[in-house]
């Protein structure tokens, strides 16, 4: 990844708890109590995490990945002490986010993506002096602090504009400057390029990016693979509550590196025949992307490309080889 | 029709499909009290 000029550092220093992790989880489980039904009402537990245990080192960058409702968002608001777990412990800095939530407070920040968490009639520059009265930052050290967060998200020329008029890109990066005007140790950033073009996206991936070399230990969650690829340290993928992989992104393709991803193009390929390929031996895992008018199979397989004509053969409709 | 190497895609697509759901729907359906 190649990354544009160094932008002014905002200053911090690396601490660790006495294990020398800045995030801790230890076997960590949440589970929401819901009900179902209206005249005979039933109590449904529903969990959402687990049993989740990690750690995350000071100045790292660690991914979250897995798909909707598999305990991404769950475990963070478990960490930045806005949920409380059913069981498990879990610290940031050395403190513990149930017992010492104020502490761990002071040290994070937490970014989210969407539209939410901005005044839209006000300026940037205006958005981000009140957010800083609302942190306790000191007047004296507002100003400075200000200027090189709005530096380092690549917004000056267009902090006195009403954010109204901001694009995605610039909110979300508009976000992040919000949520580092306390200057926290971690921060936490949950799907903060969703719904970003692509321009908008590279530019947070290089903000992102800062946050690092400022020396701030990042977790990130994200549905985007090349962007949790290109940035994170290590990746934890999160499957129905559970870390199912944890390593750098190196190790877990290495996981399926004696595979061959075979791409077949379709066009109005049936059920029975993605079936029929789910049912081959073997064909280890299969995808179907919706692309245009056609469908993209990707289709997994340990055999290579020796089984490229079965392939062929039981998607048949009317595939076209490109 | 192409081949190629796995990318971290890849090795998600397959976590996914190989883990979880399941489990996920048992233990959904065994908490309903």
């Amino acid at each position: 990844m190649t990354m544009t000029e160094p932008r002014p550092a905002v200053p911090t220093t690396l601490h660790a708890d006495t294990d020398g992790h800045a995030i801790e989880a230890i076997d960590l489980v949440r589970t929401y109590r819901t009900h179902t039904g209206v005249l005979r009402r039933r109590r449904l537990d529903v969990p959402a995490v687990r049993g989740i245990s990690f750690h995350v080192r000071p100045g790292e960058l660690f991914g979250l990945l897995g798909p909707n409702g598999a305990g991404k968002t769950t475990t963070i608001k478990m960490l930045i002490t806005l949920l409380l777990p059913t069981s498990g412990s879990a610290s940031v800095m050395g403190h513990d986010v149930v017992k010492e939530t104020t502490e761990v407070r002071r040290r994070i920040g937490y970014v989210f993506g969407g539209d939410r968490g901005l005044y839209d009639r006000v300026s940037a520059l205006d958005n981000l002096r009140y957010f800083a009265e609302l942190y306790g930052v000191d007047p004296a050290v507002q100003k400075t602090r200000i200027g090189a967060l709005i530096e380092m998200v690549g917004l000056t020329g267009r902090e006195k504009e009403k954010v109204e008029g901001f694009s995605r890109g610039m909110r979300q990066r508009l976000h992040i400057a919000r949520g580092l005007l306390h200057d926290p140790e971690v921060v936490f950033l949950d799907e903060p390029s969703i719904g970003l073009d692509p321009v908008g996206a590279r530019e947070l991936r290089q903000t992102v990016q800062s946050l690092v070399d400022a020396g701030k230990t990042v977790l990130l969650t994200t549905h985007y693979m090349f962007e949790a690829d290109a940035l994170c340290d290590r990746i934890a993928v999160i499957n129905a509550g559970r870390i199912v992989a944890l390593g750098t992104g190196a190790d877990l393709k290495g996981a399926i590196a004696n595979r061959t991803i075979v791409e077949i193009e379709t066009f109005g390929v049936t059920e029975e025949a993605l079936a029929r390929l789910r049912g081959d031996a073997d064909v280890s895992a299969l995808n179907v992307e919706e692309r245009d008018q056609s469908q993209i199979l990707l289709v997994q397989s340990d055999r290579g490309t020796q089984i490229t004509q079965r392939l062929l053969s039981c998607s048949a409709t009317r595939e076209s080889a490109r | 029709m192409t081949a190629r190497e796995p990318t971290l895609e890849d090795a998600y697509i397959h976590l996914i499909a190989t883990t979880g759901d399941d489990e996920a729907r048992s233990a959904r359906a065994a908490s309903v009290q």
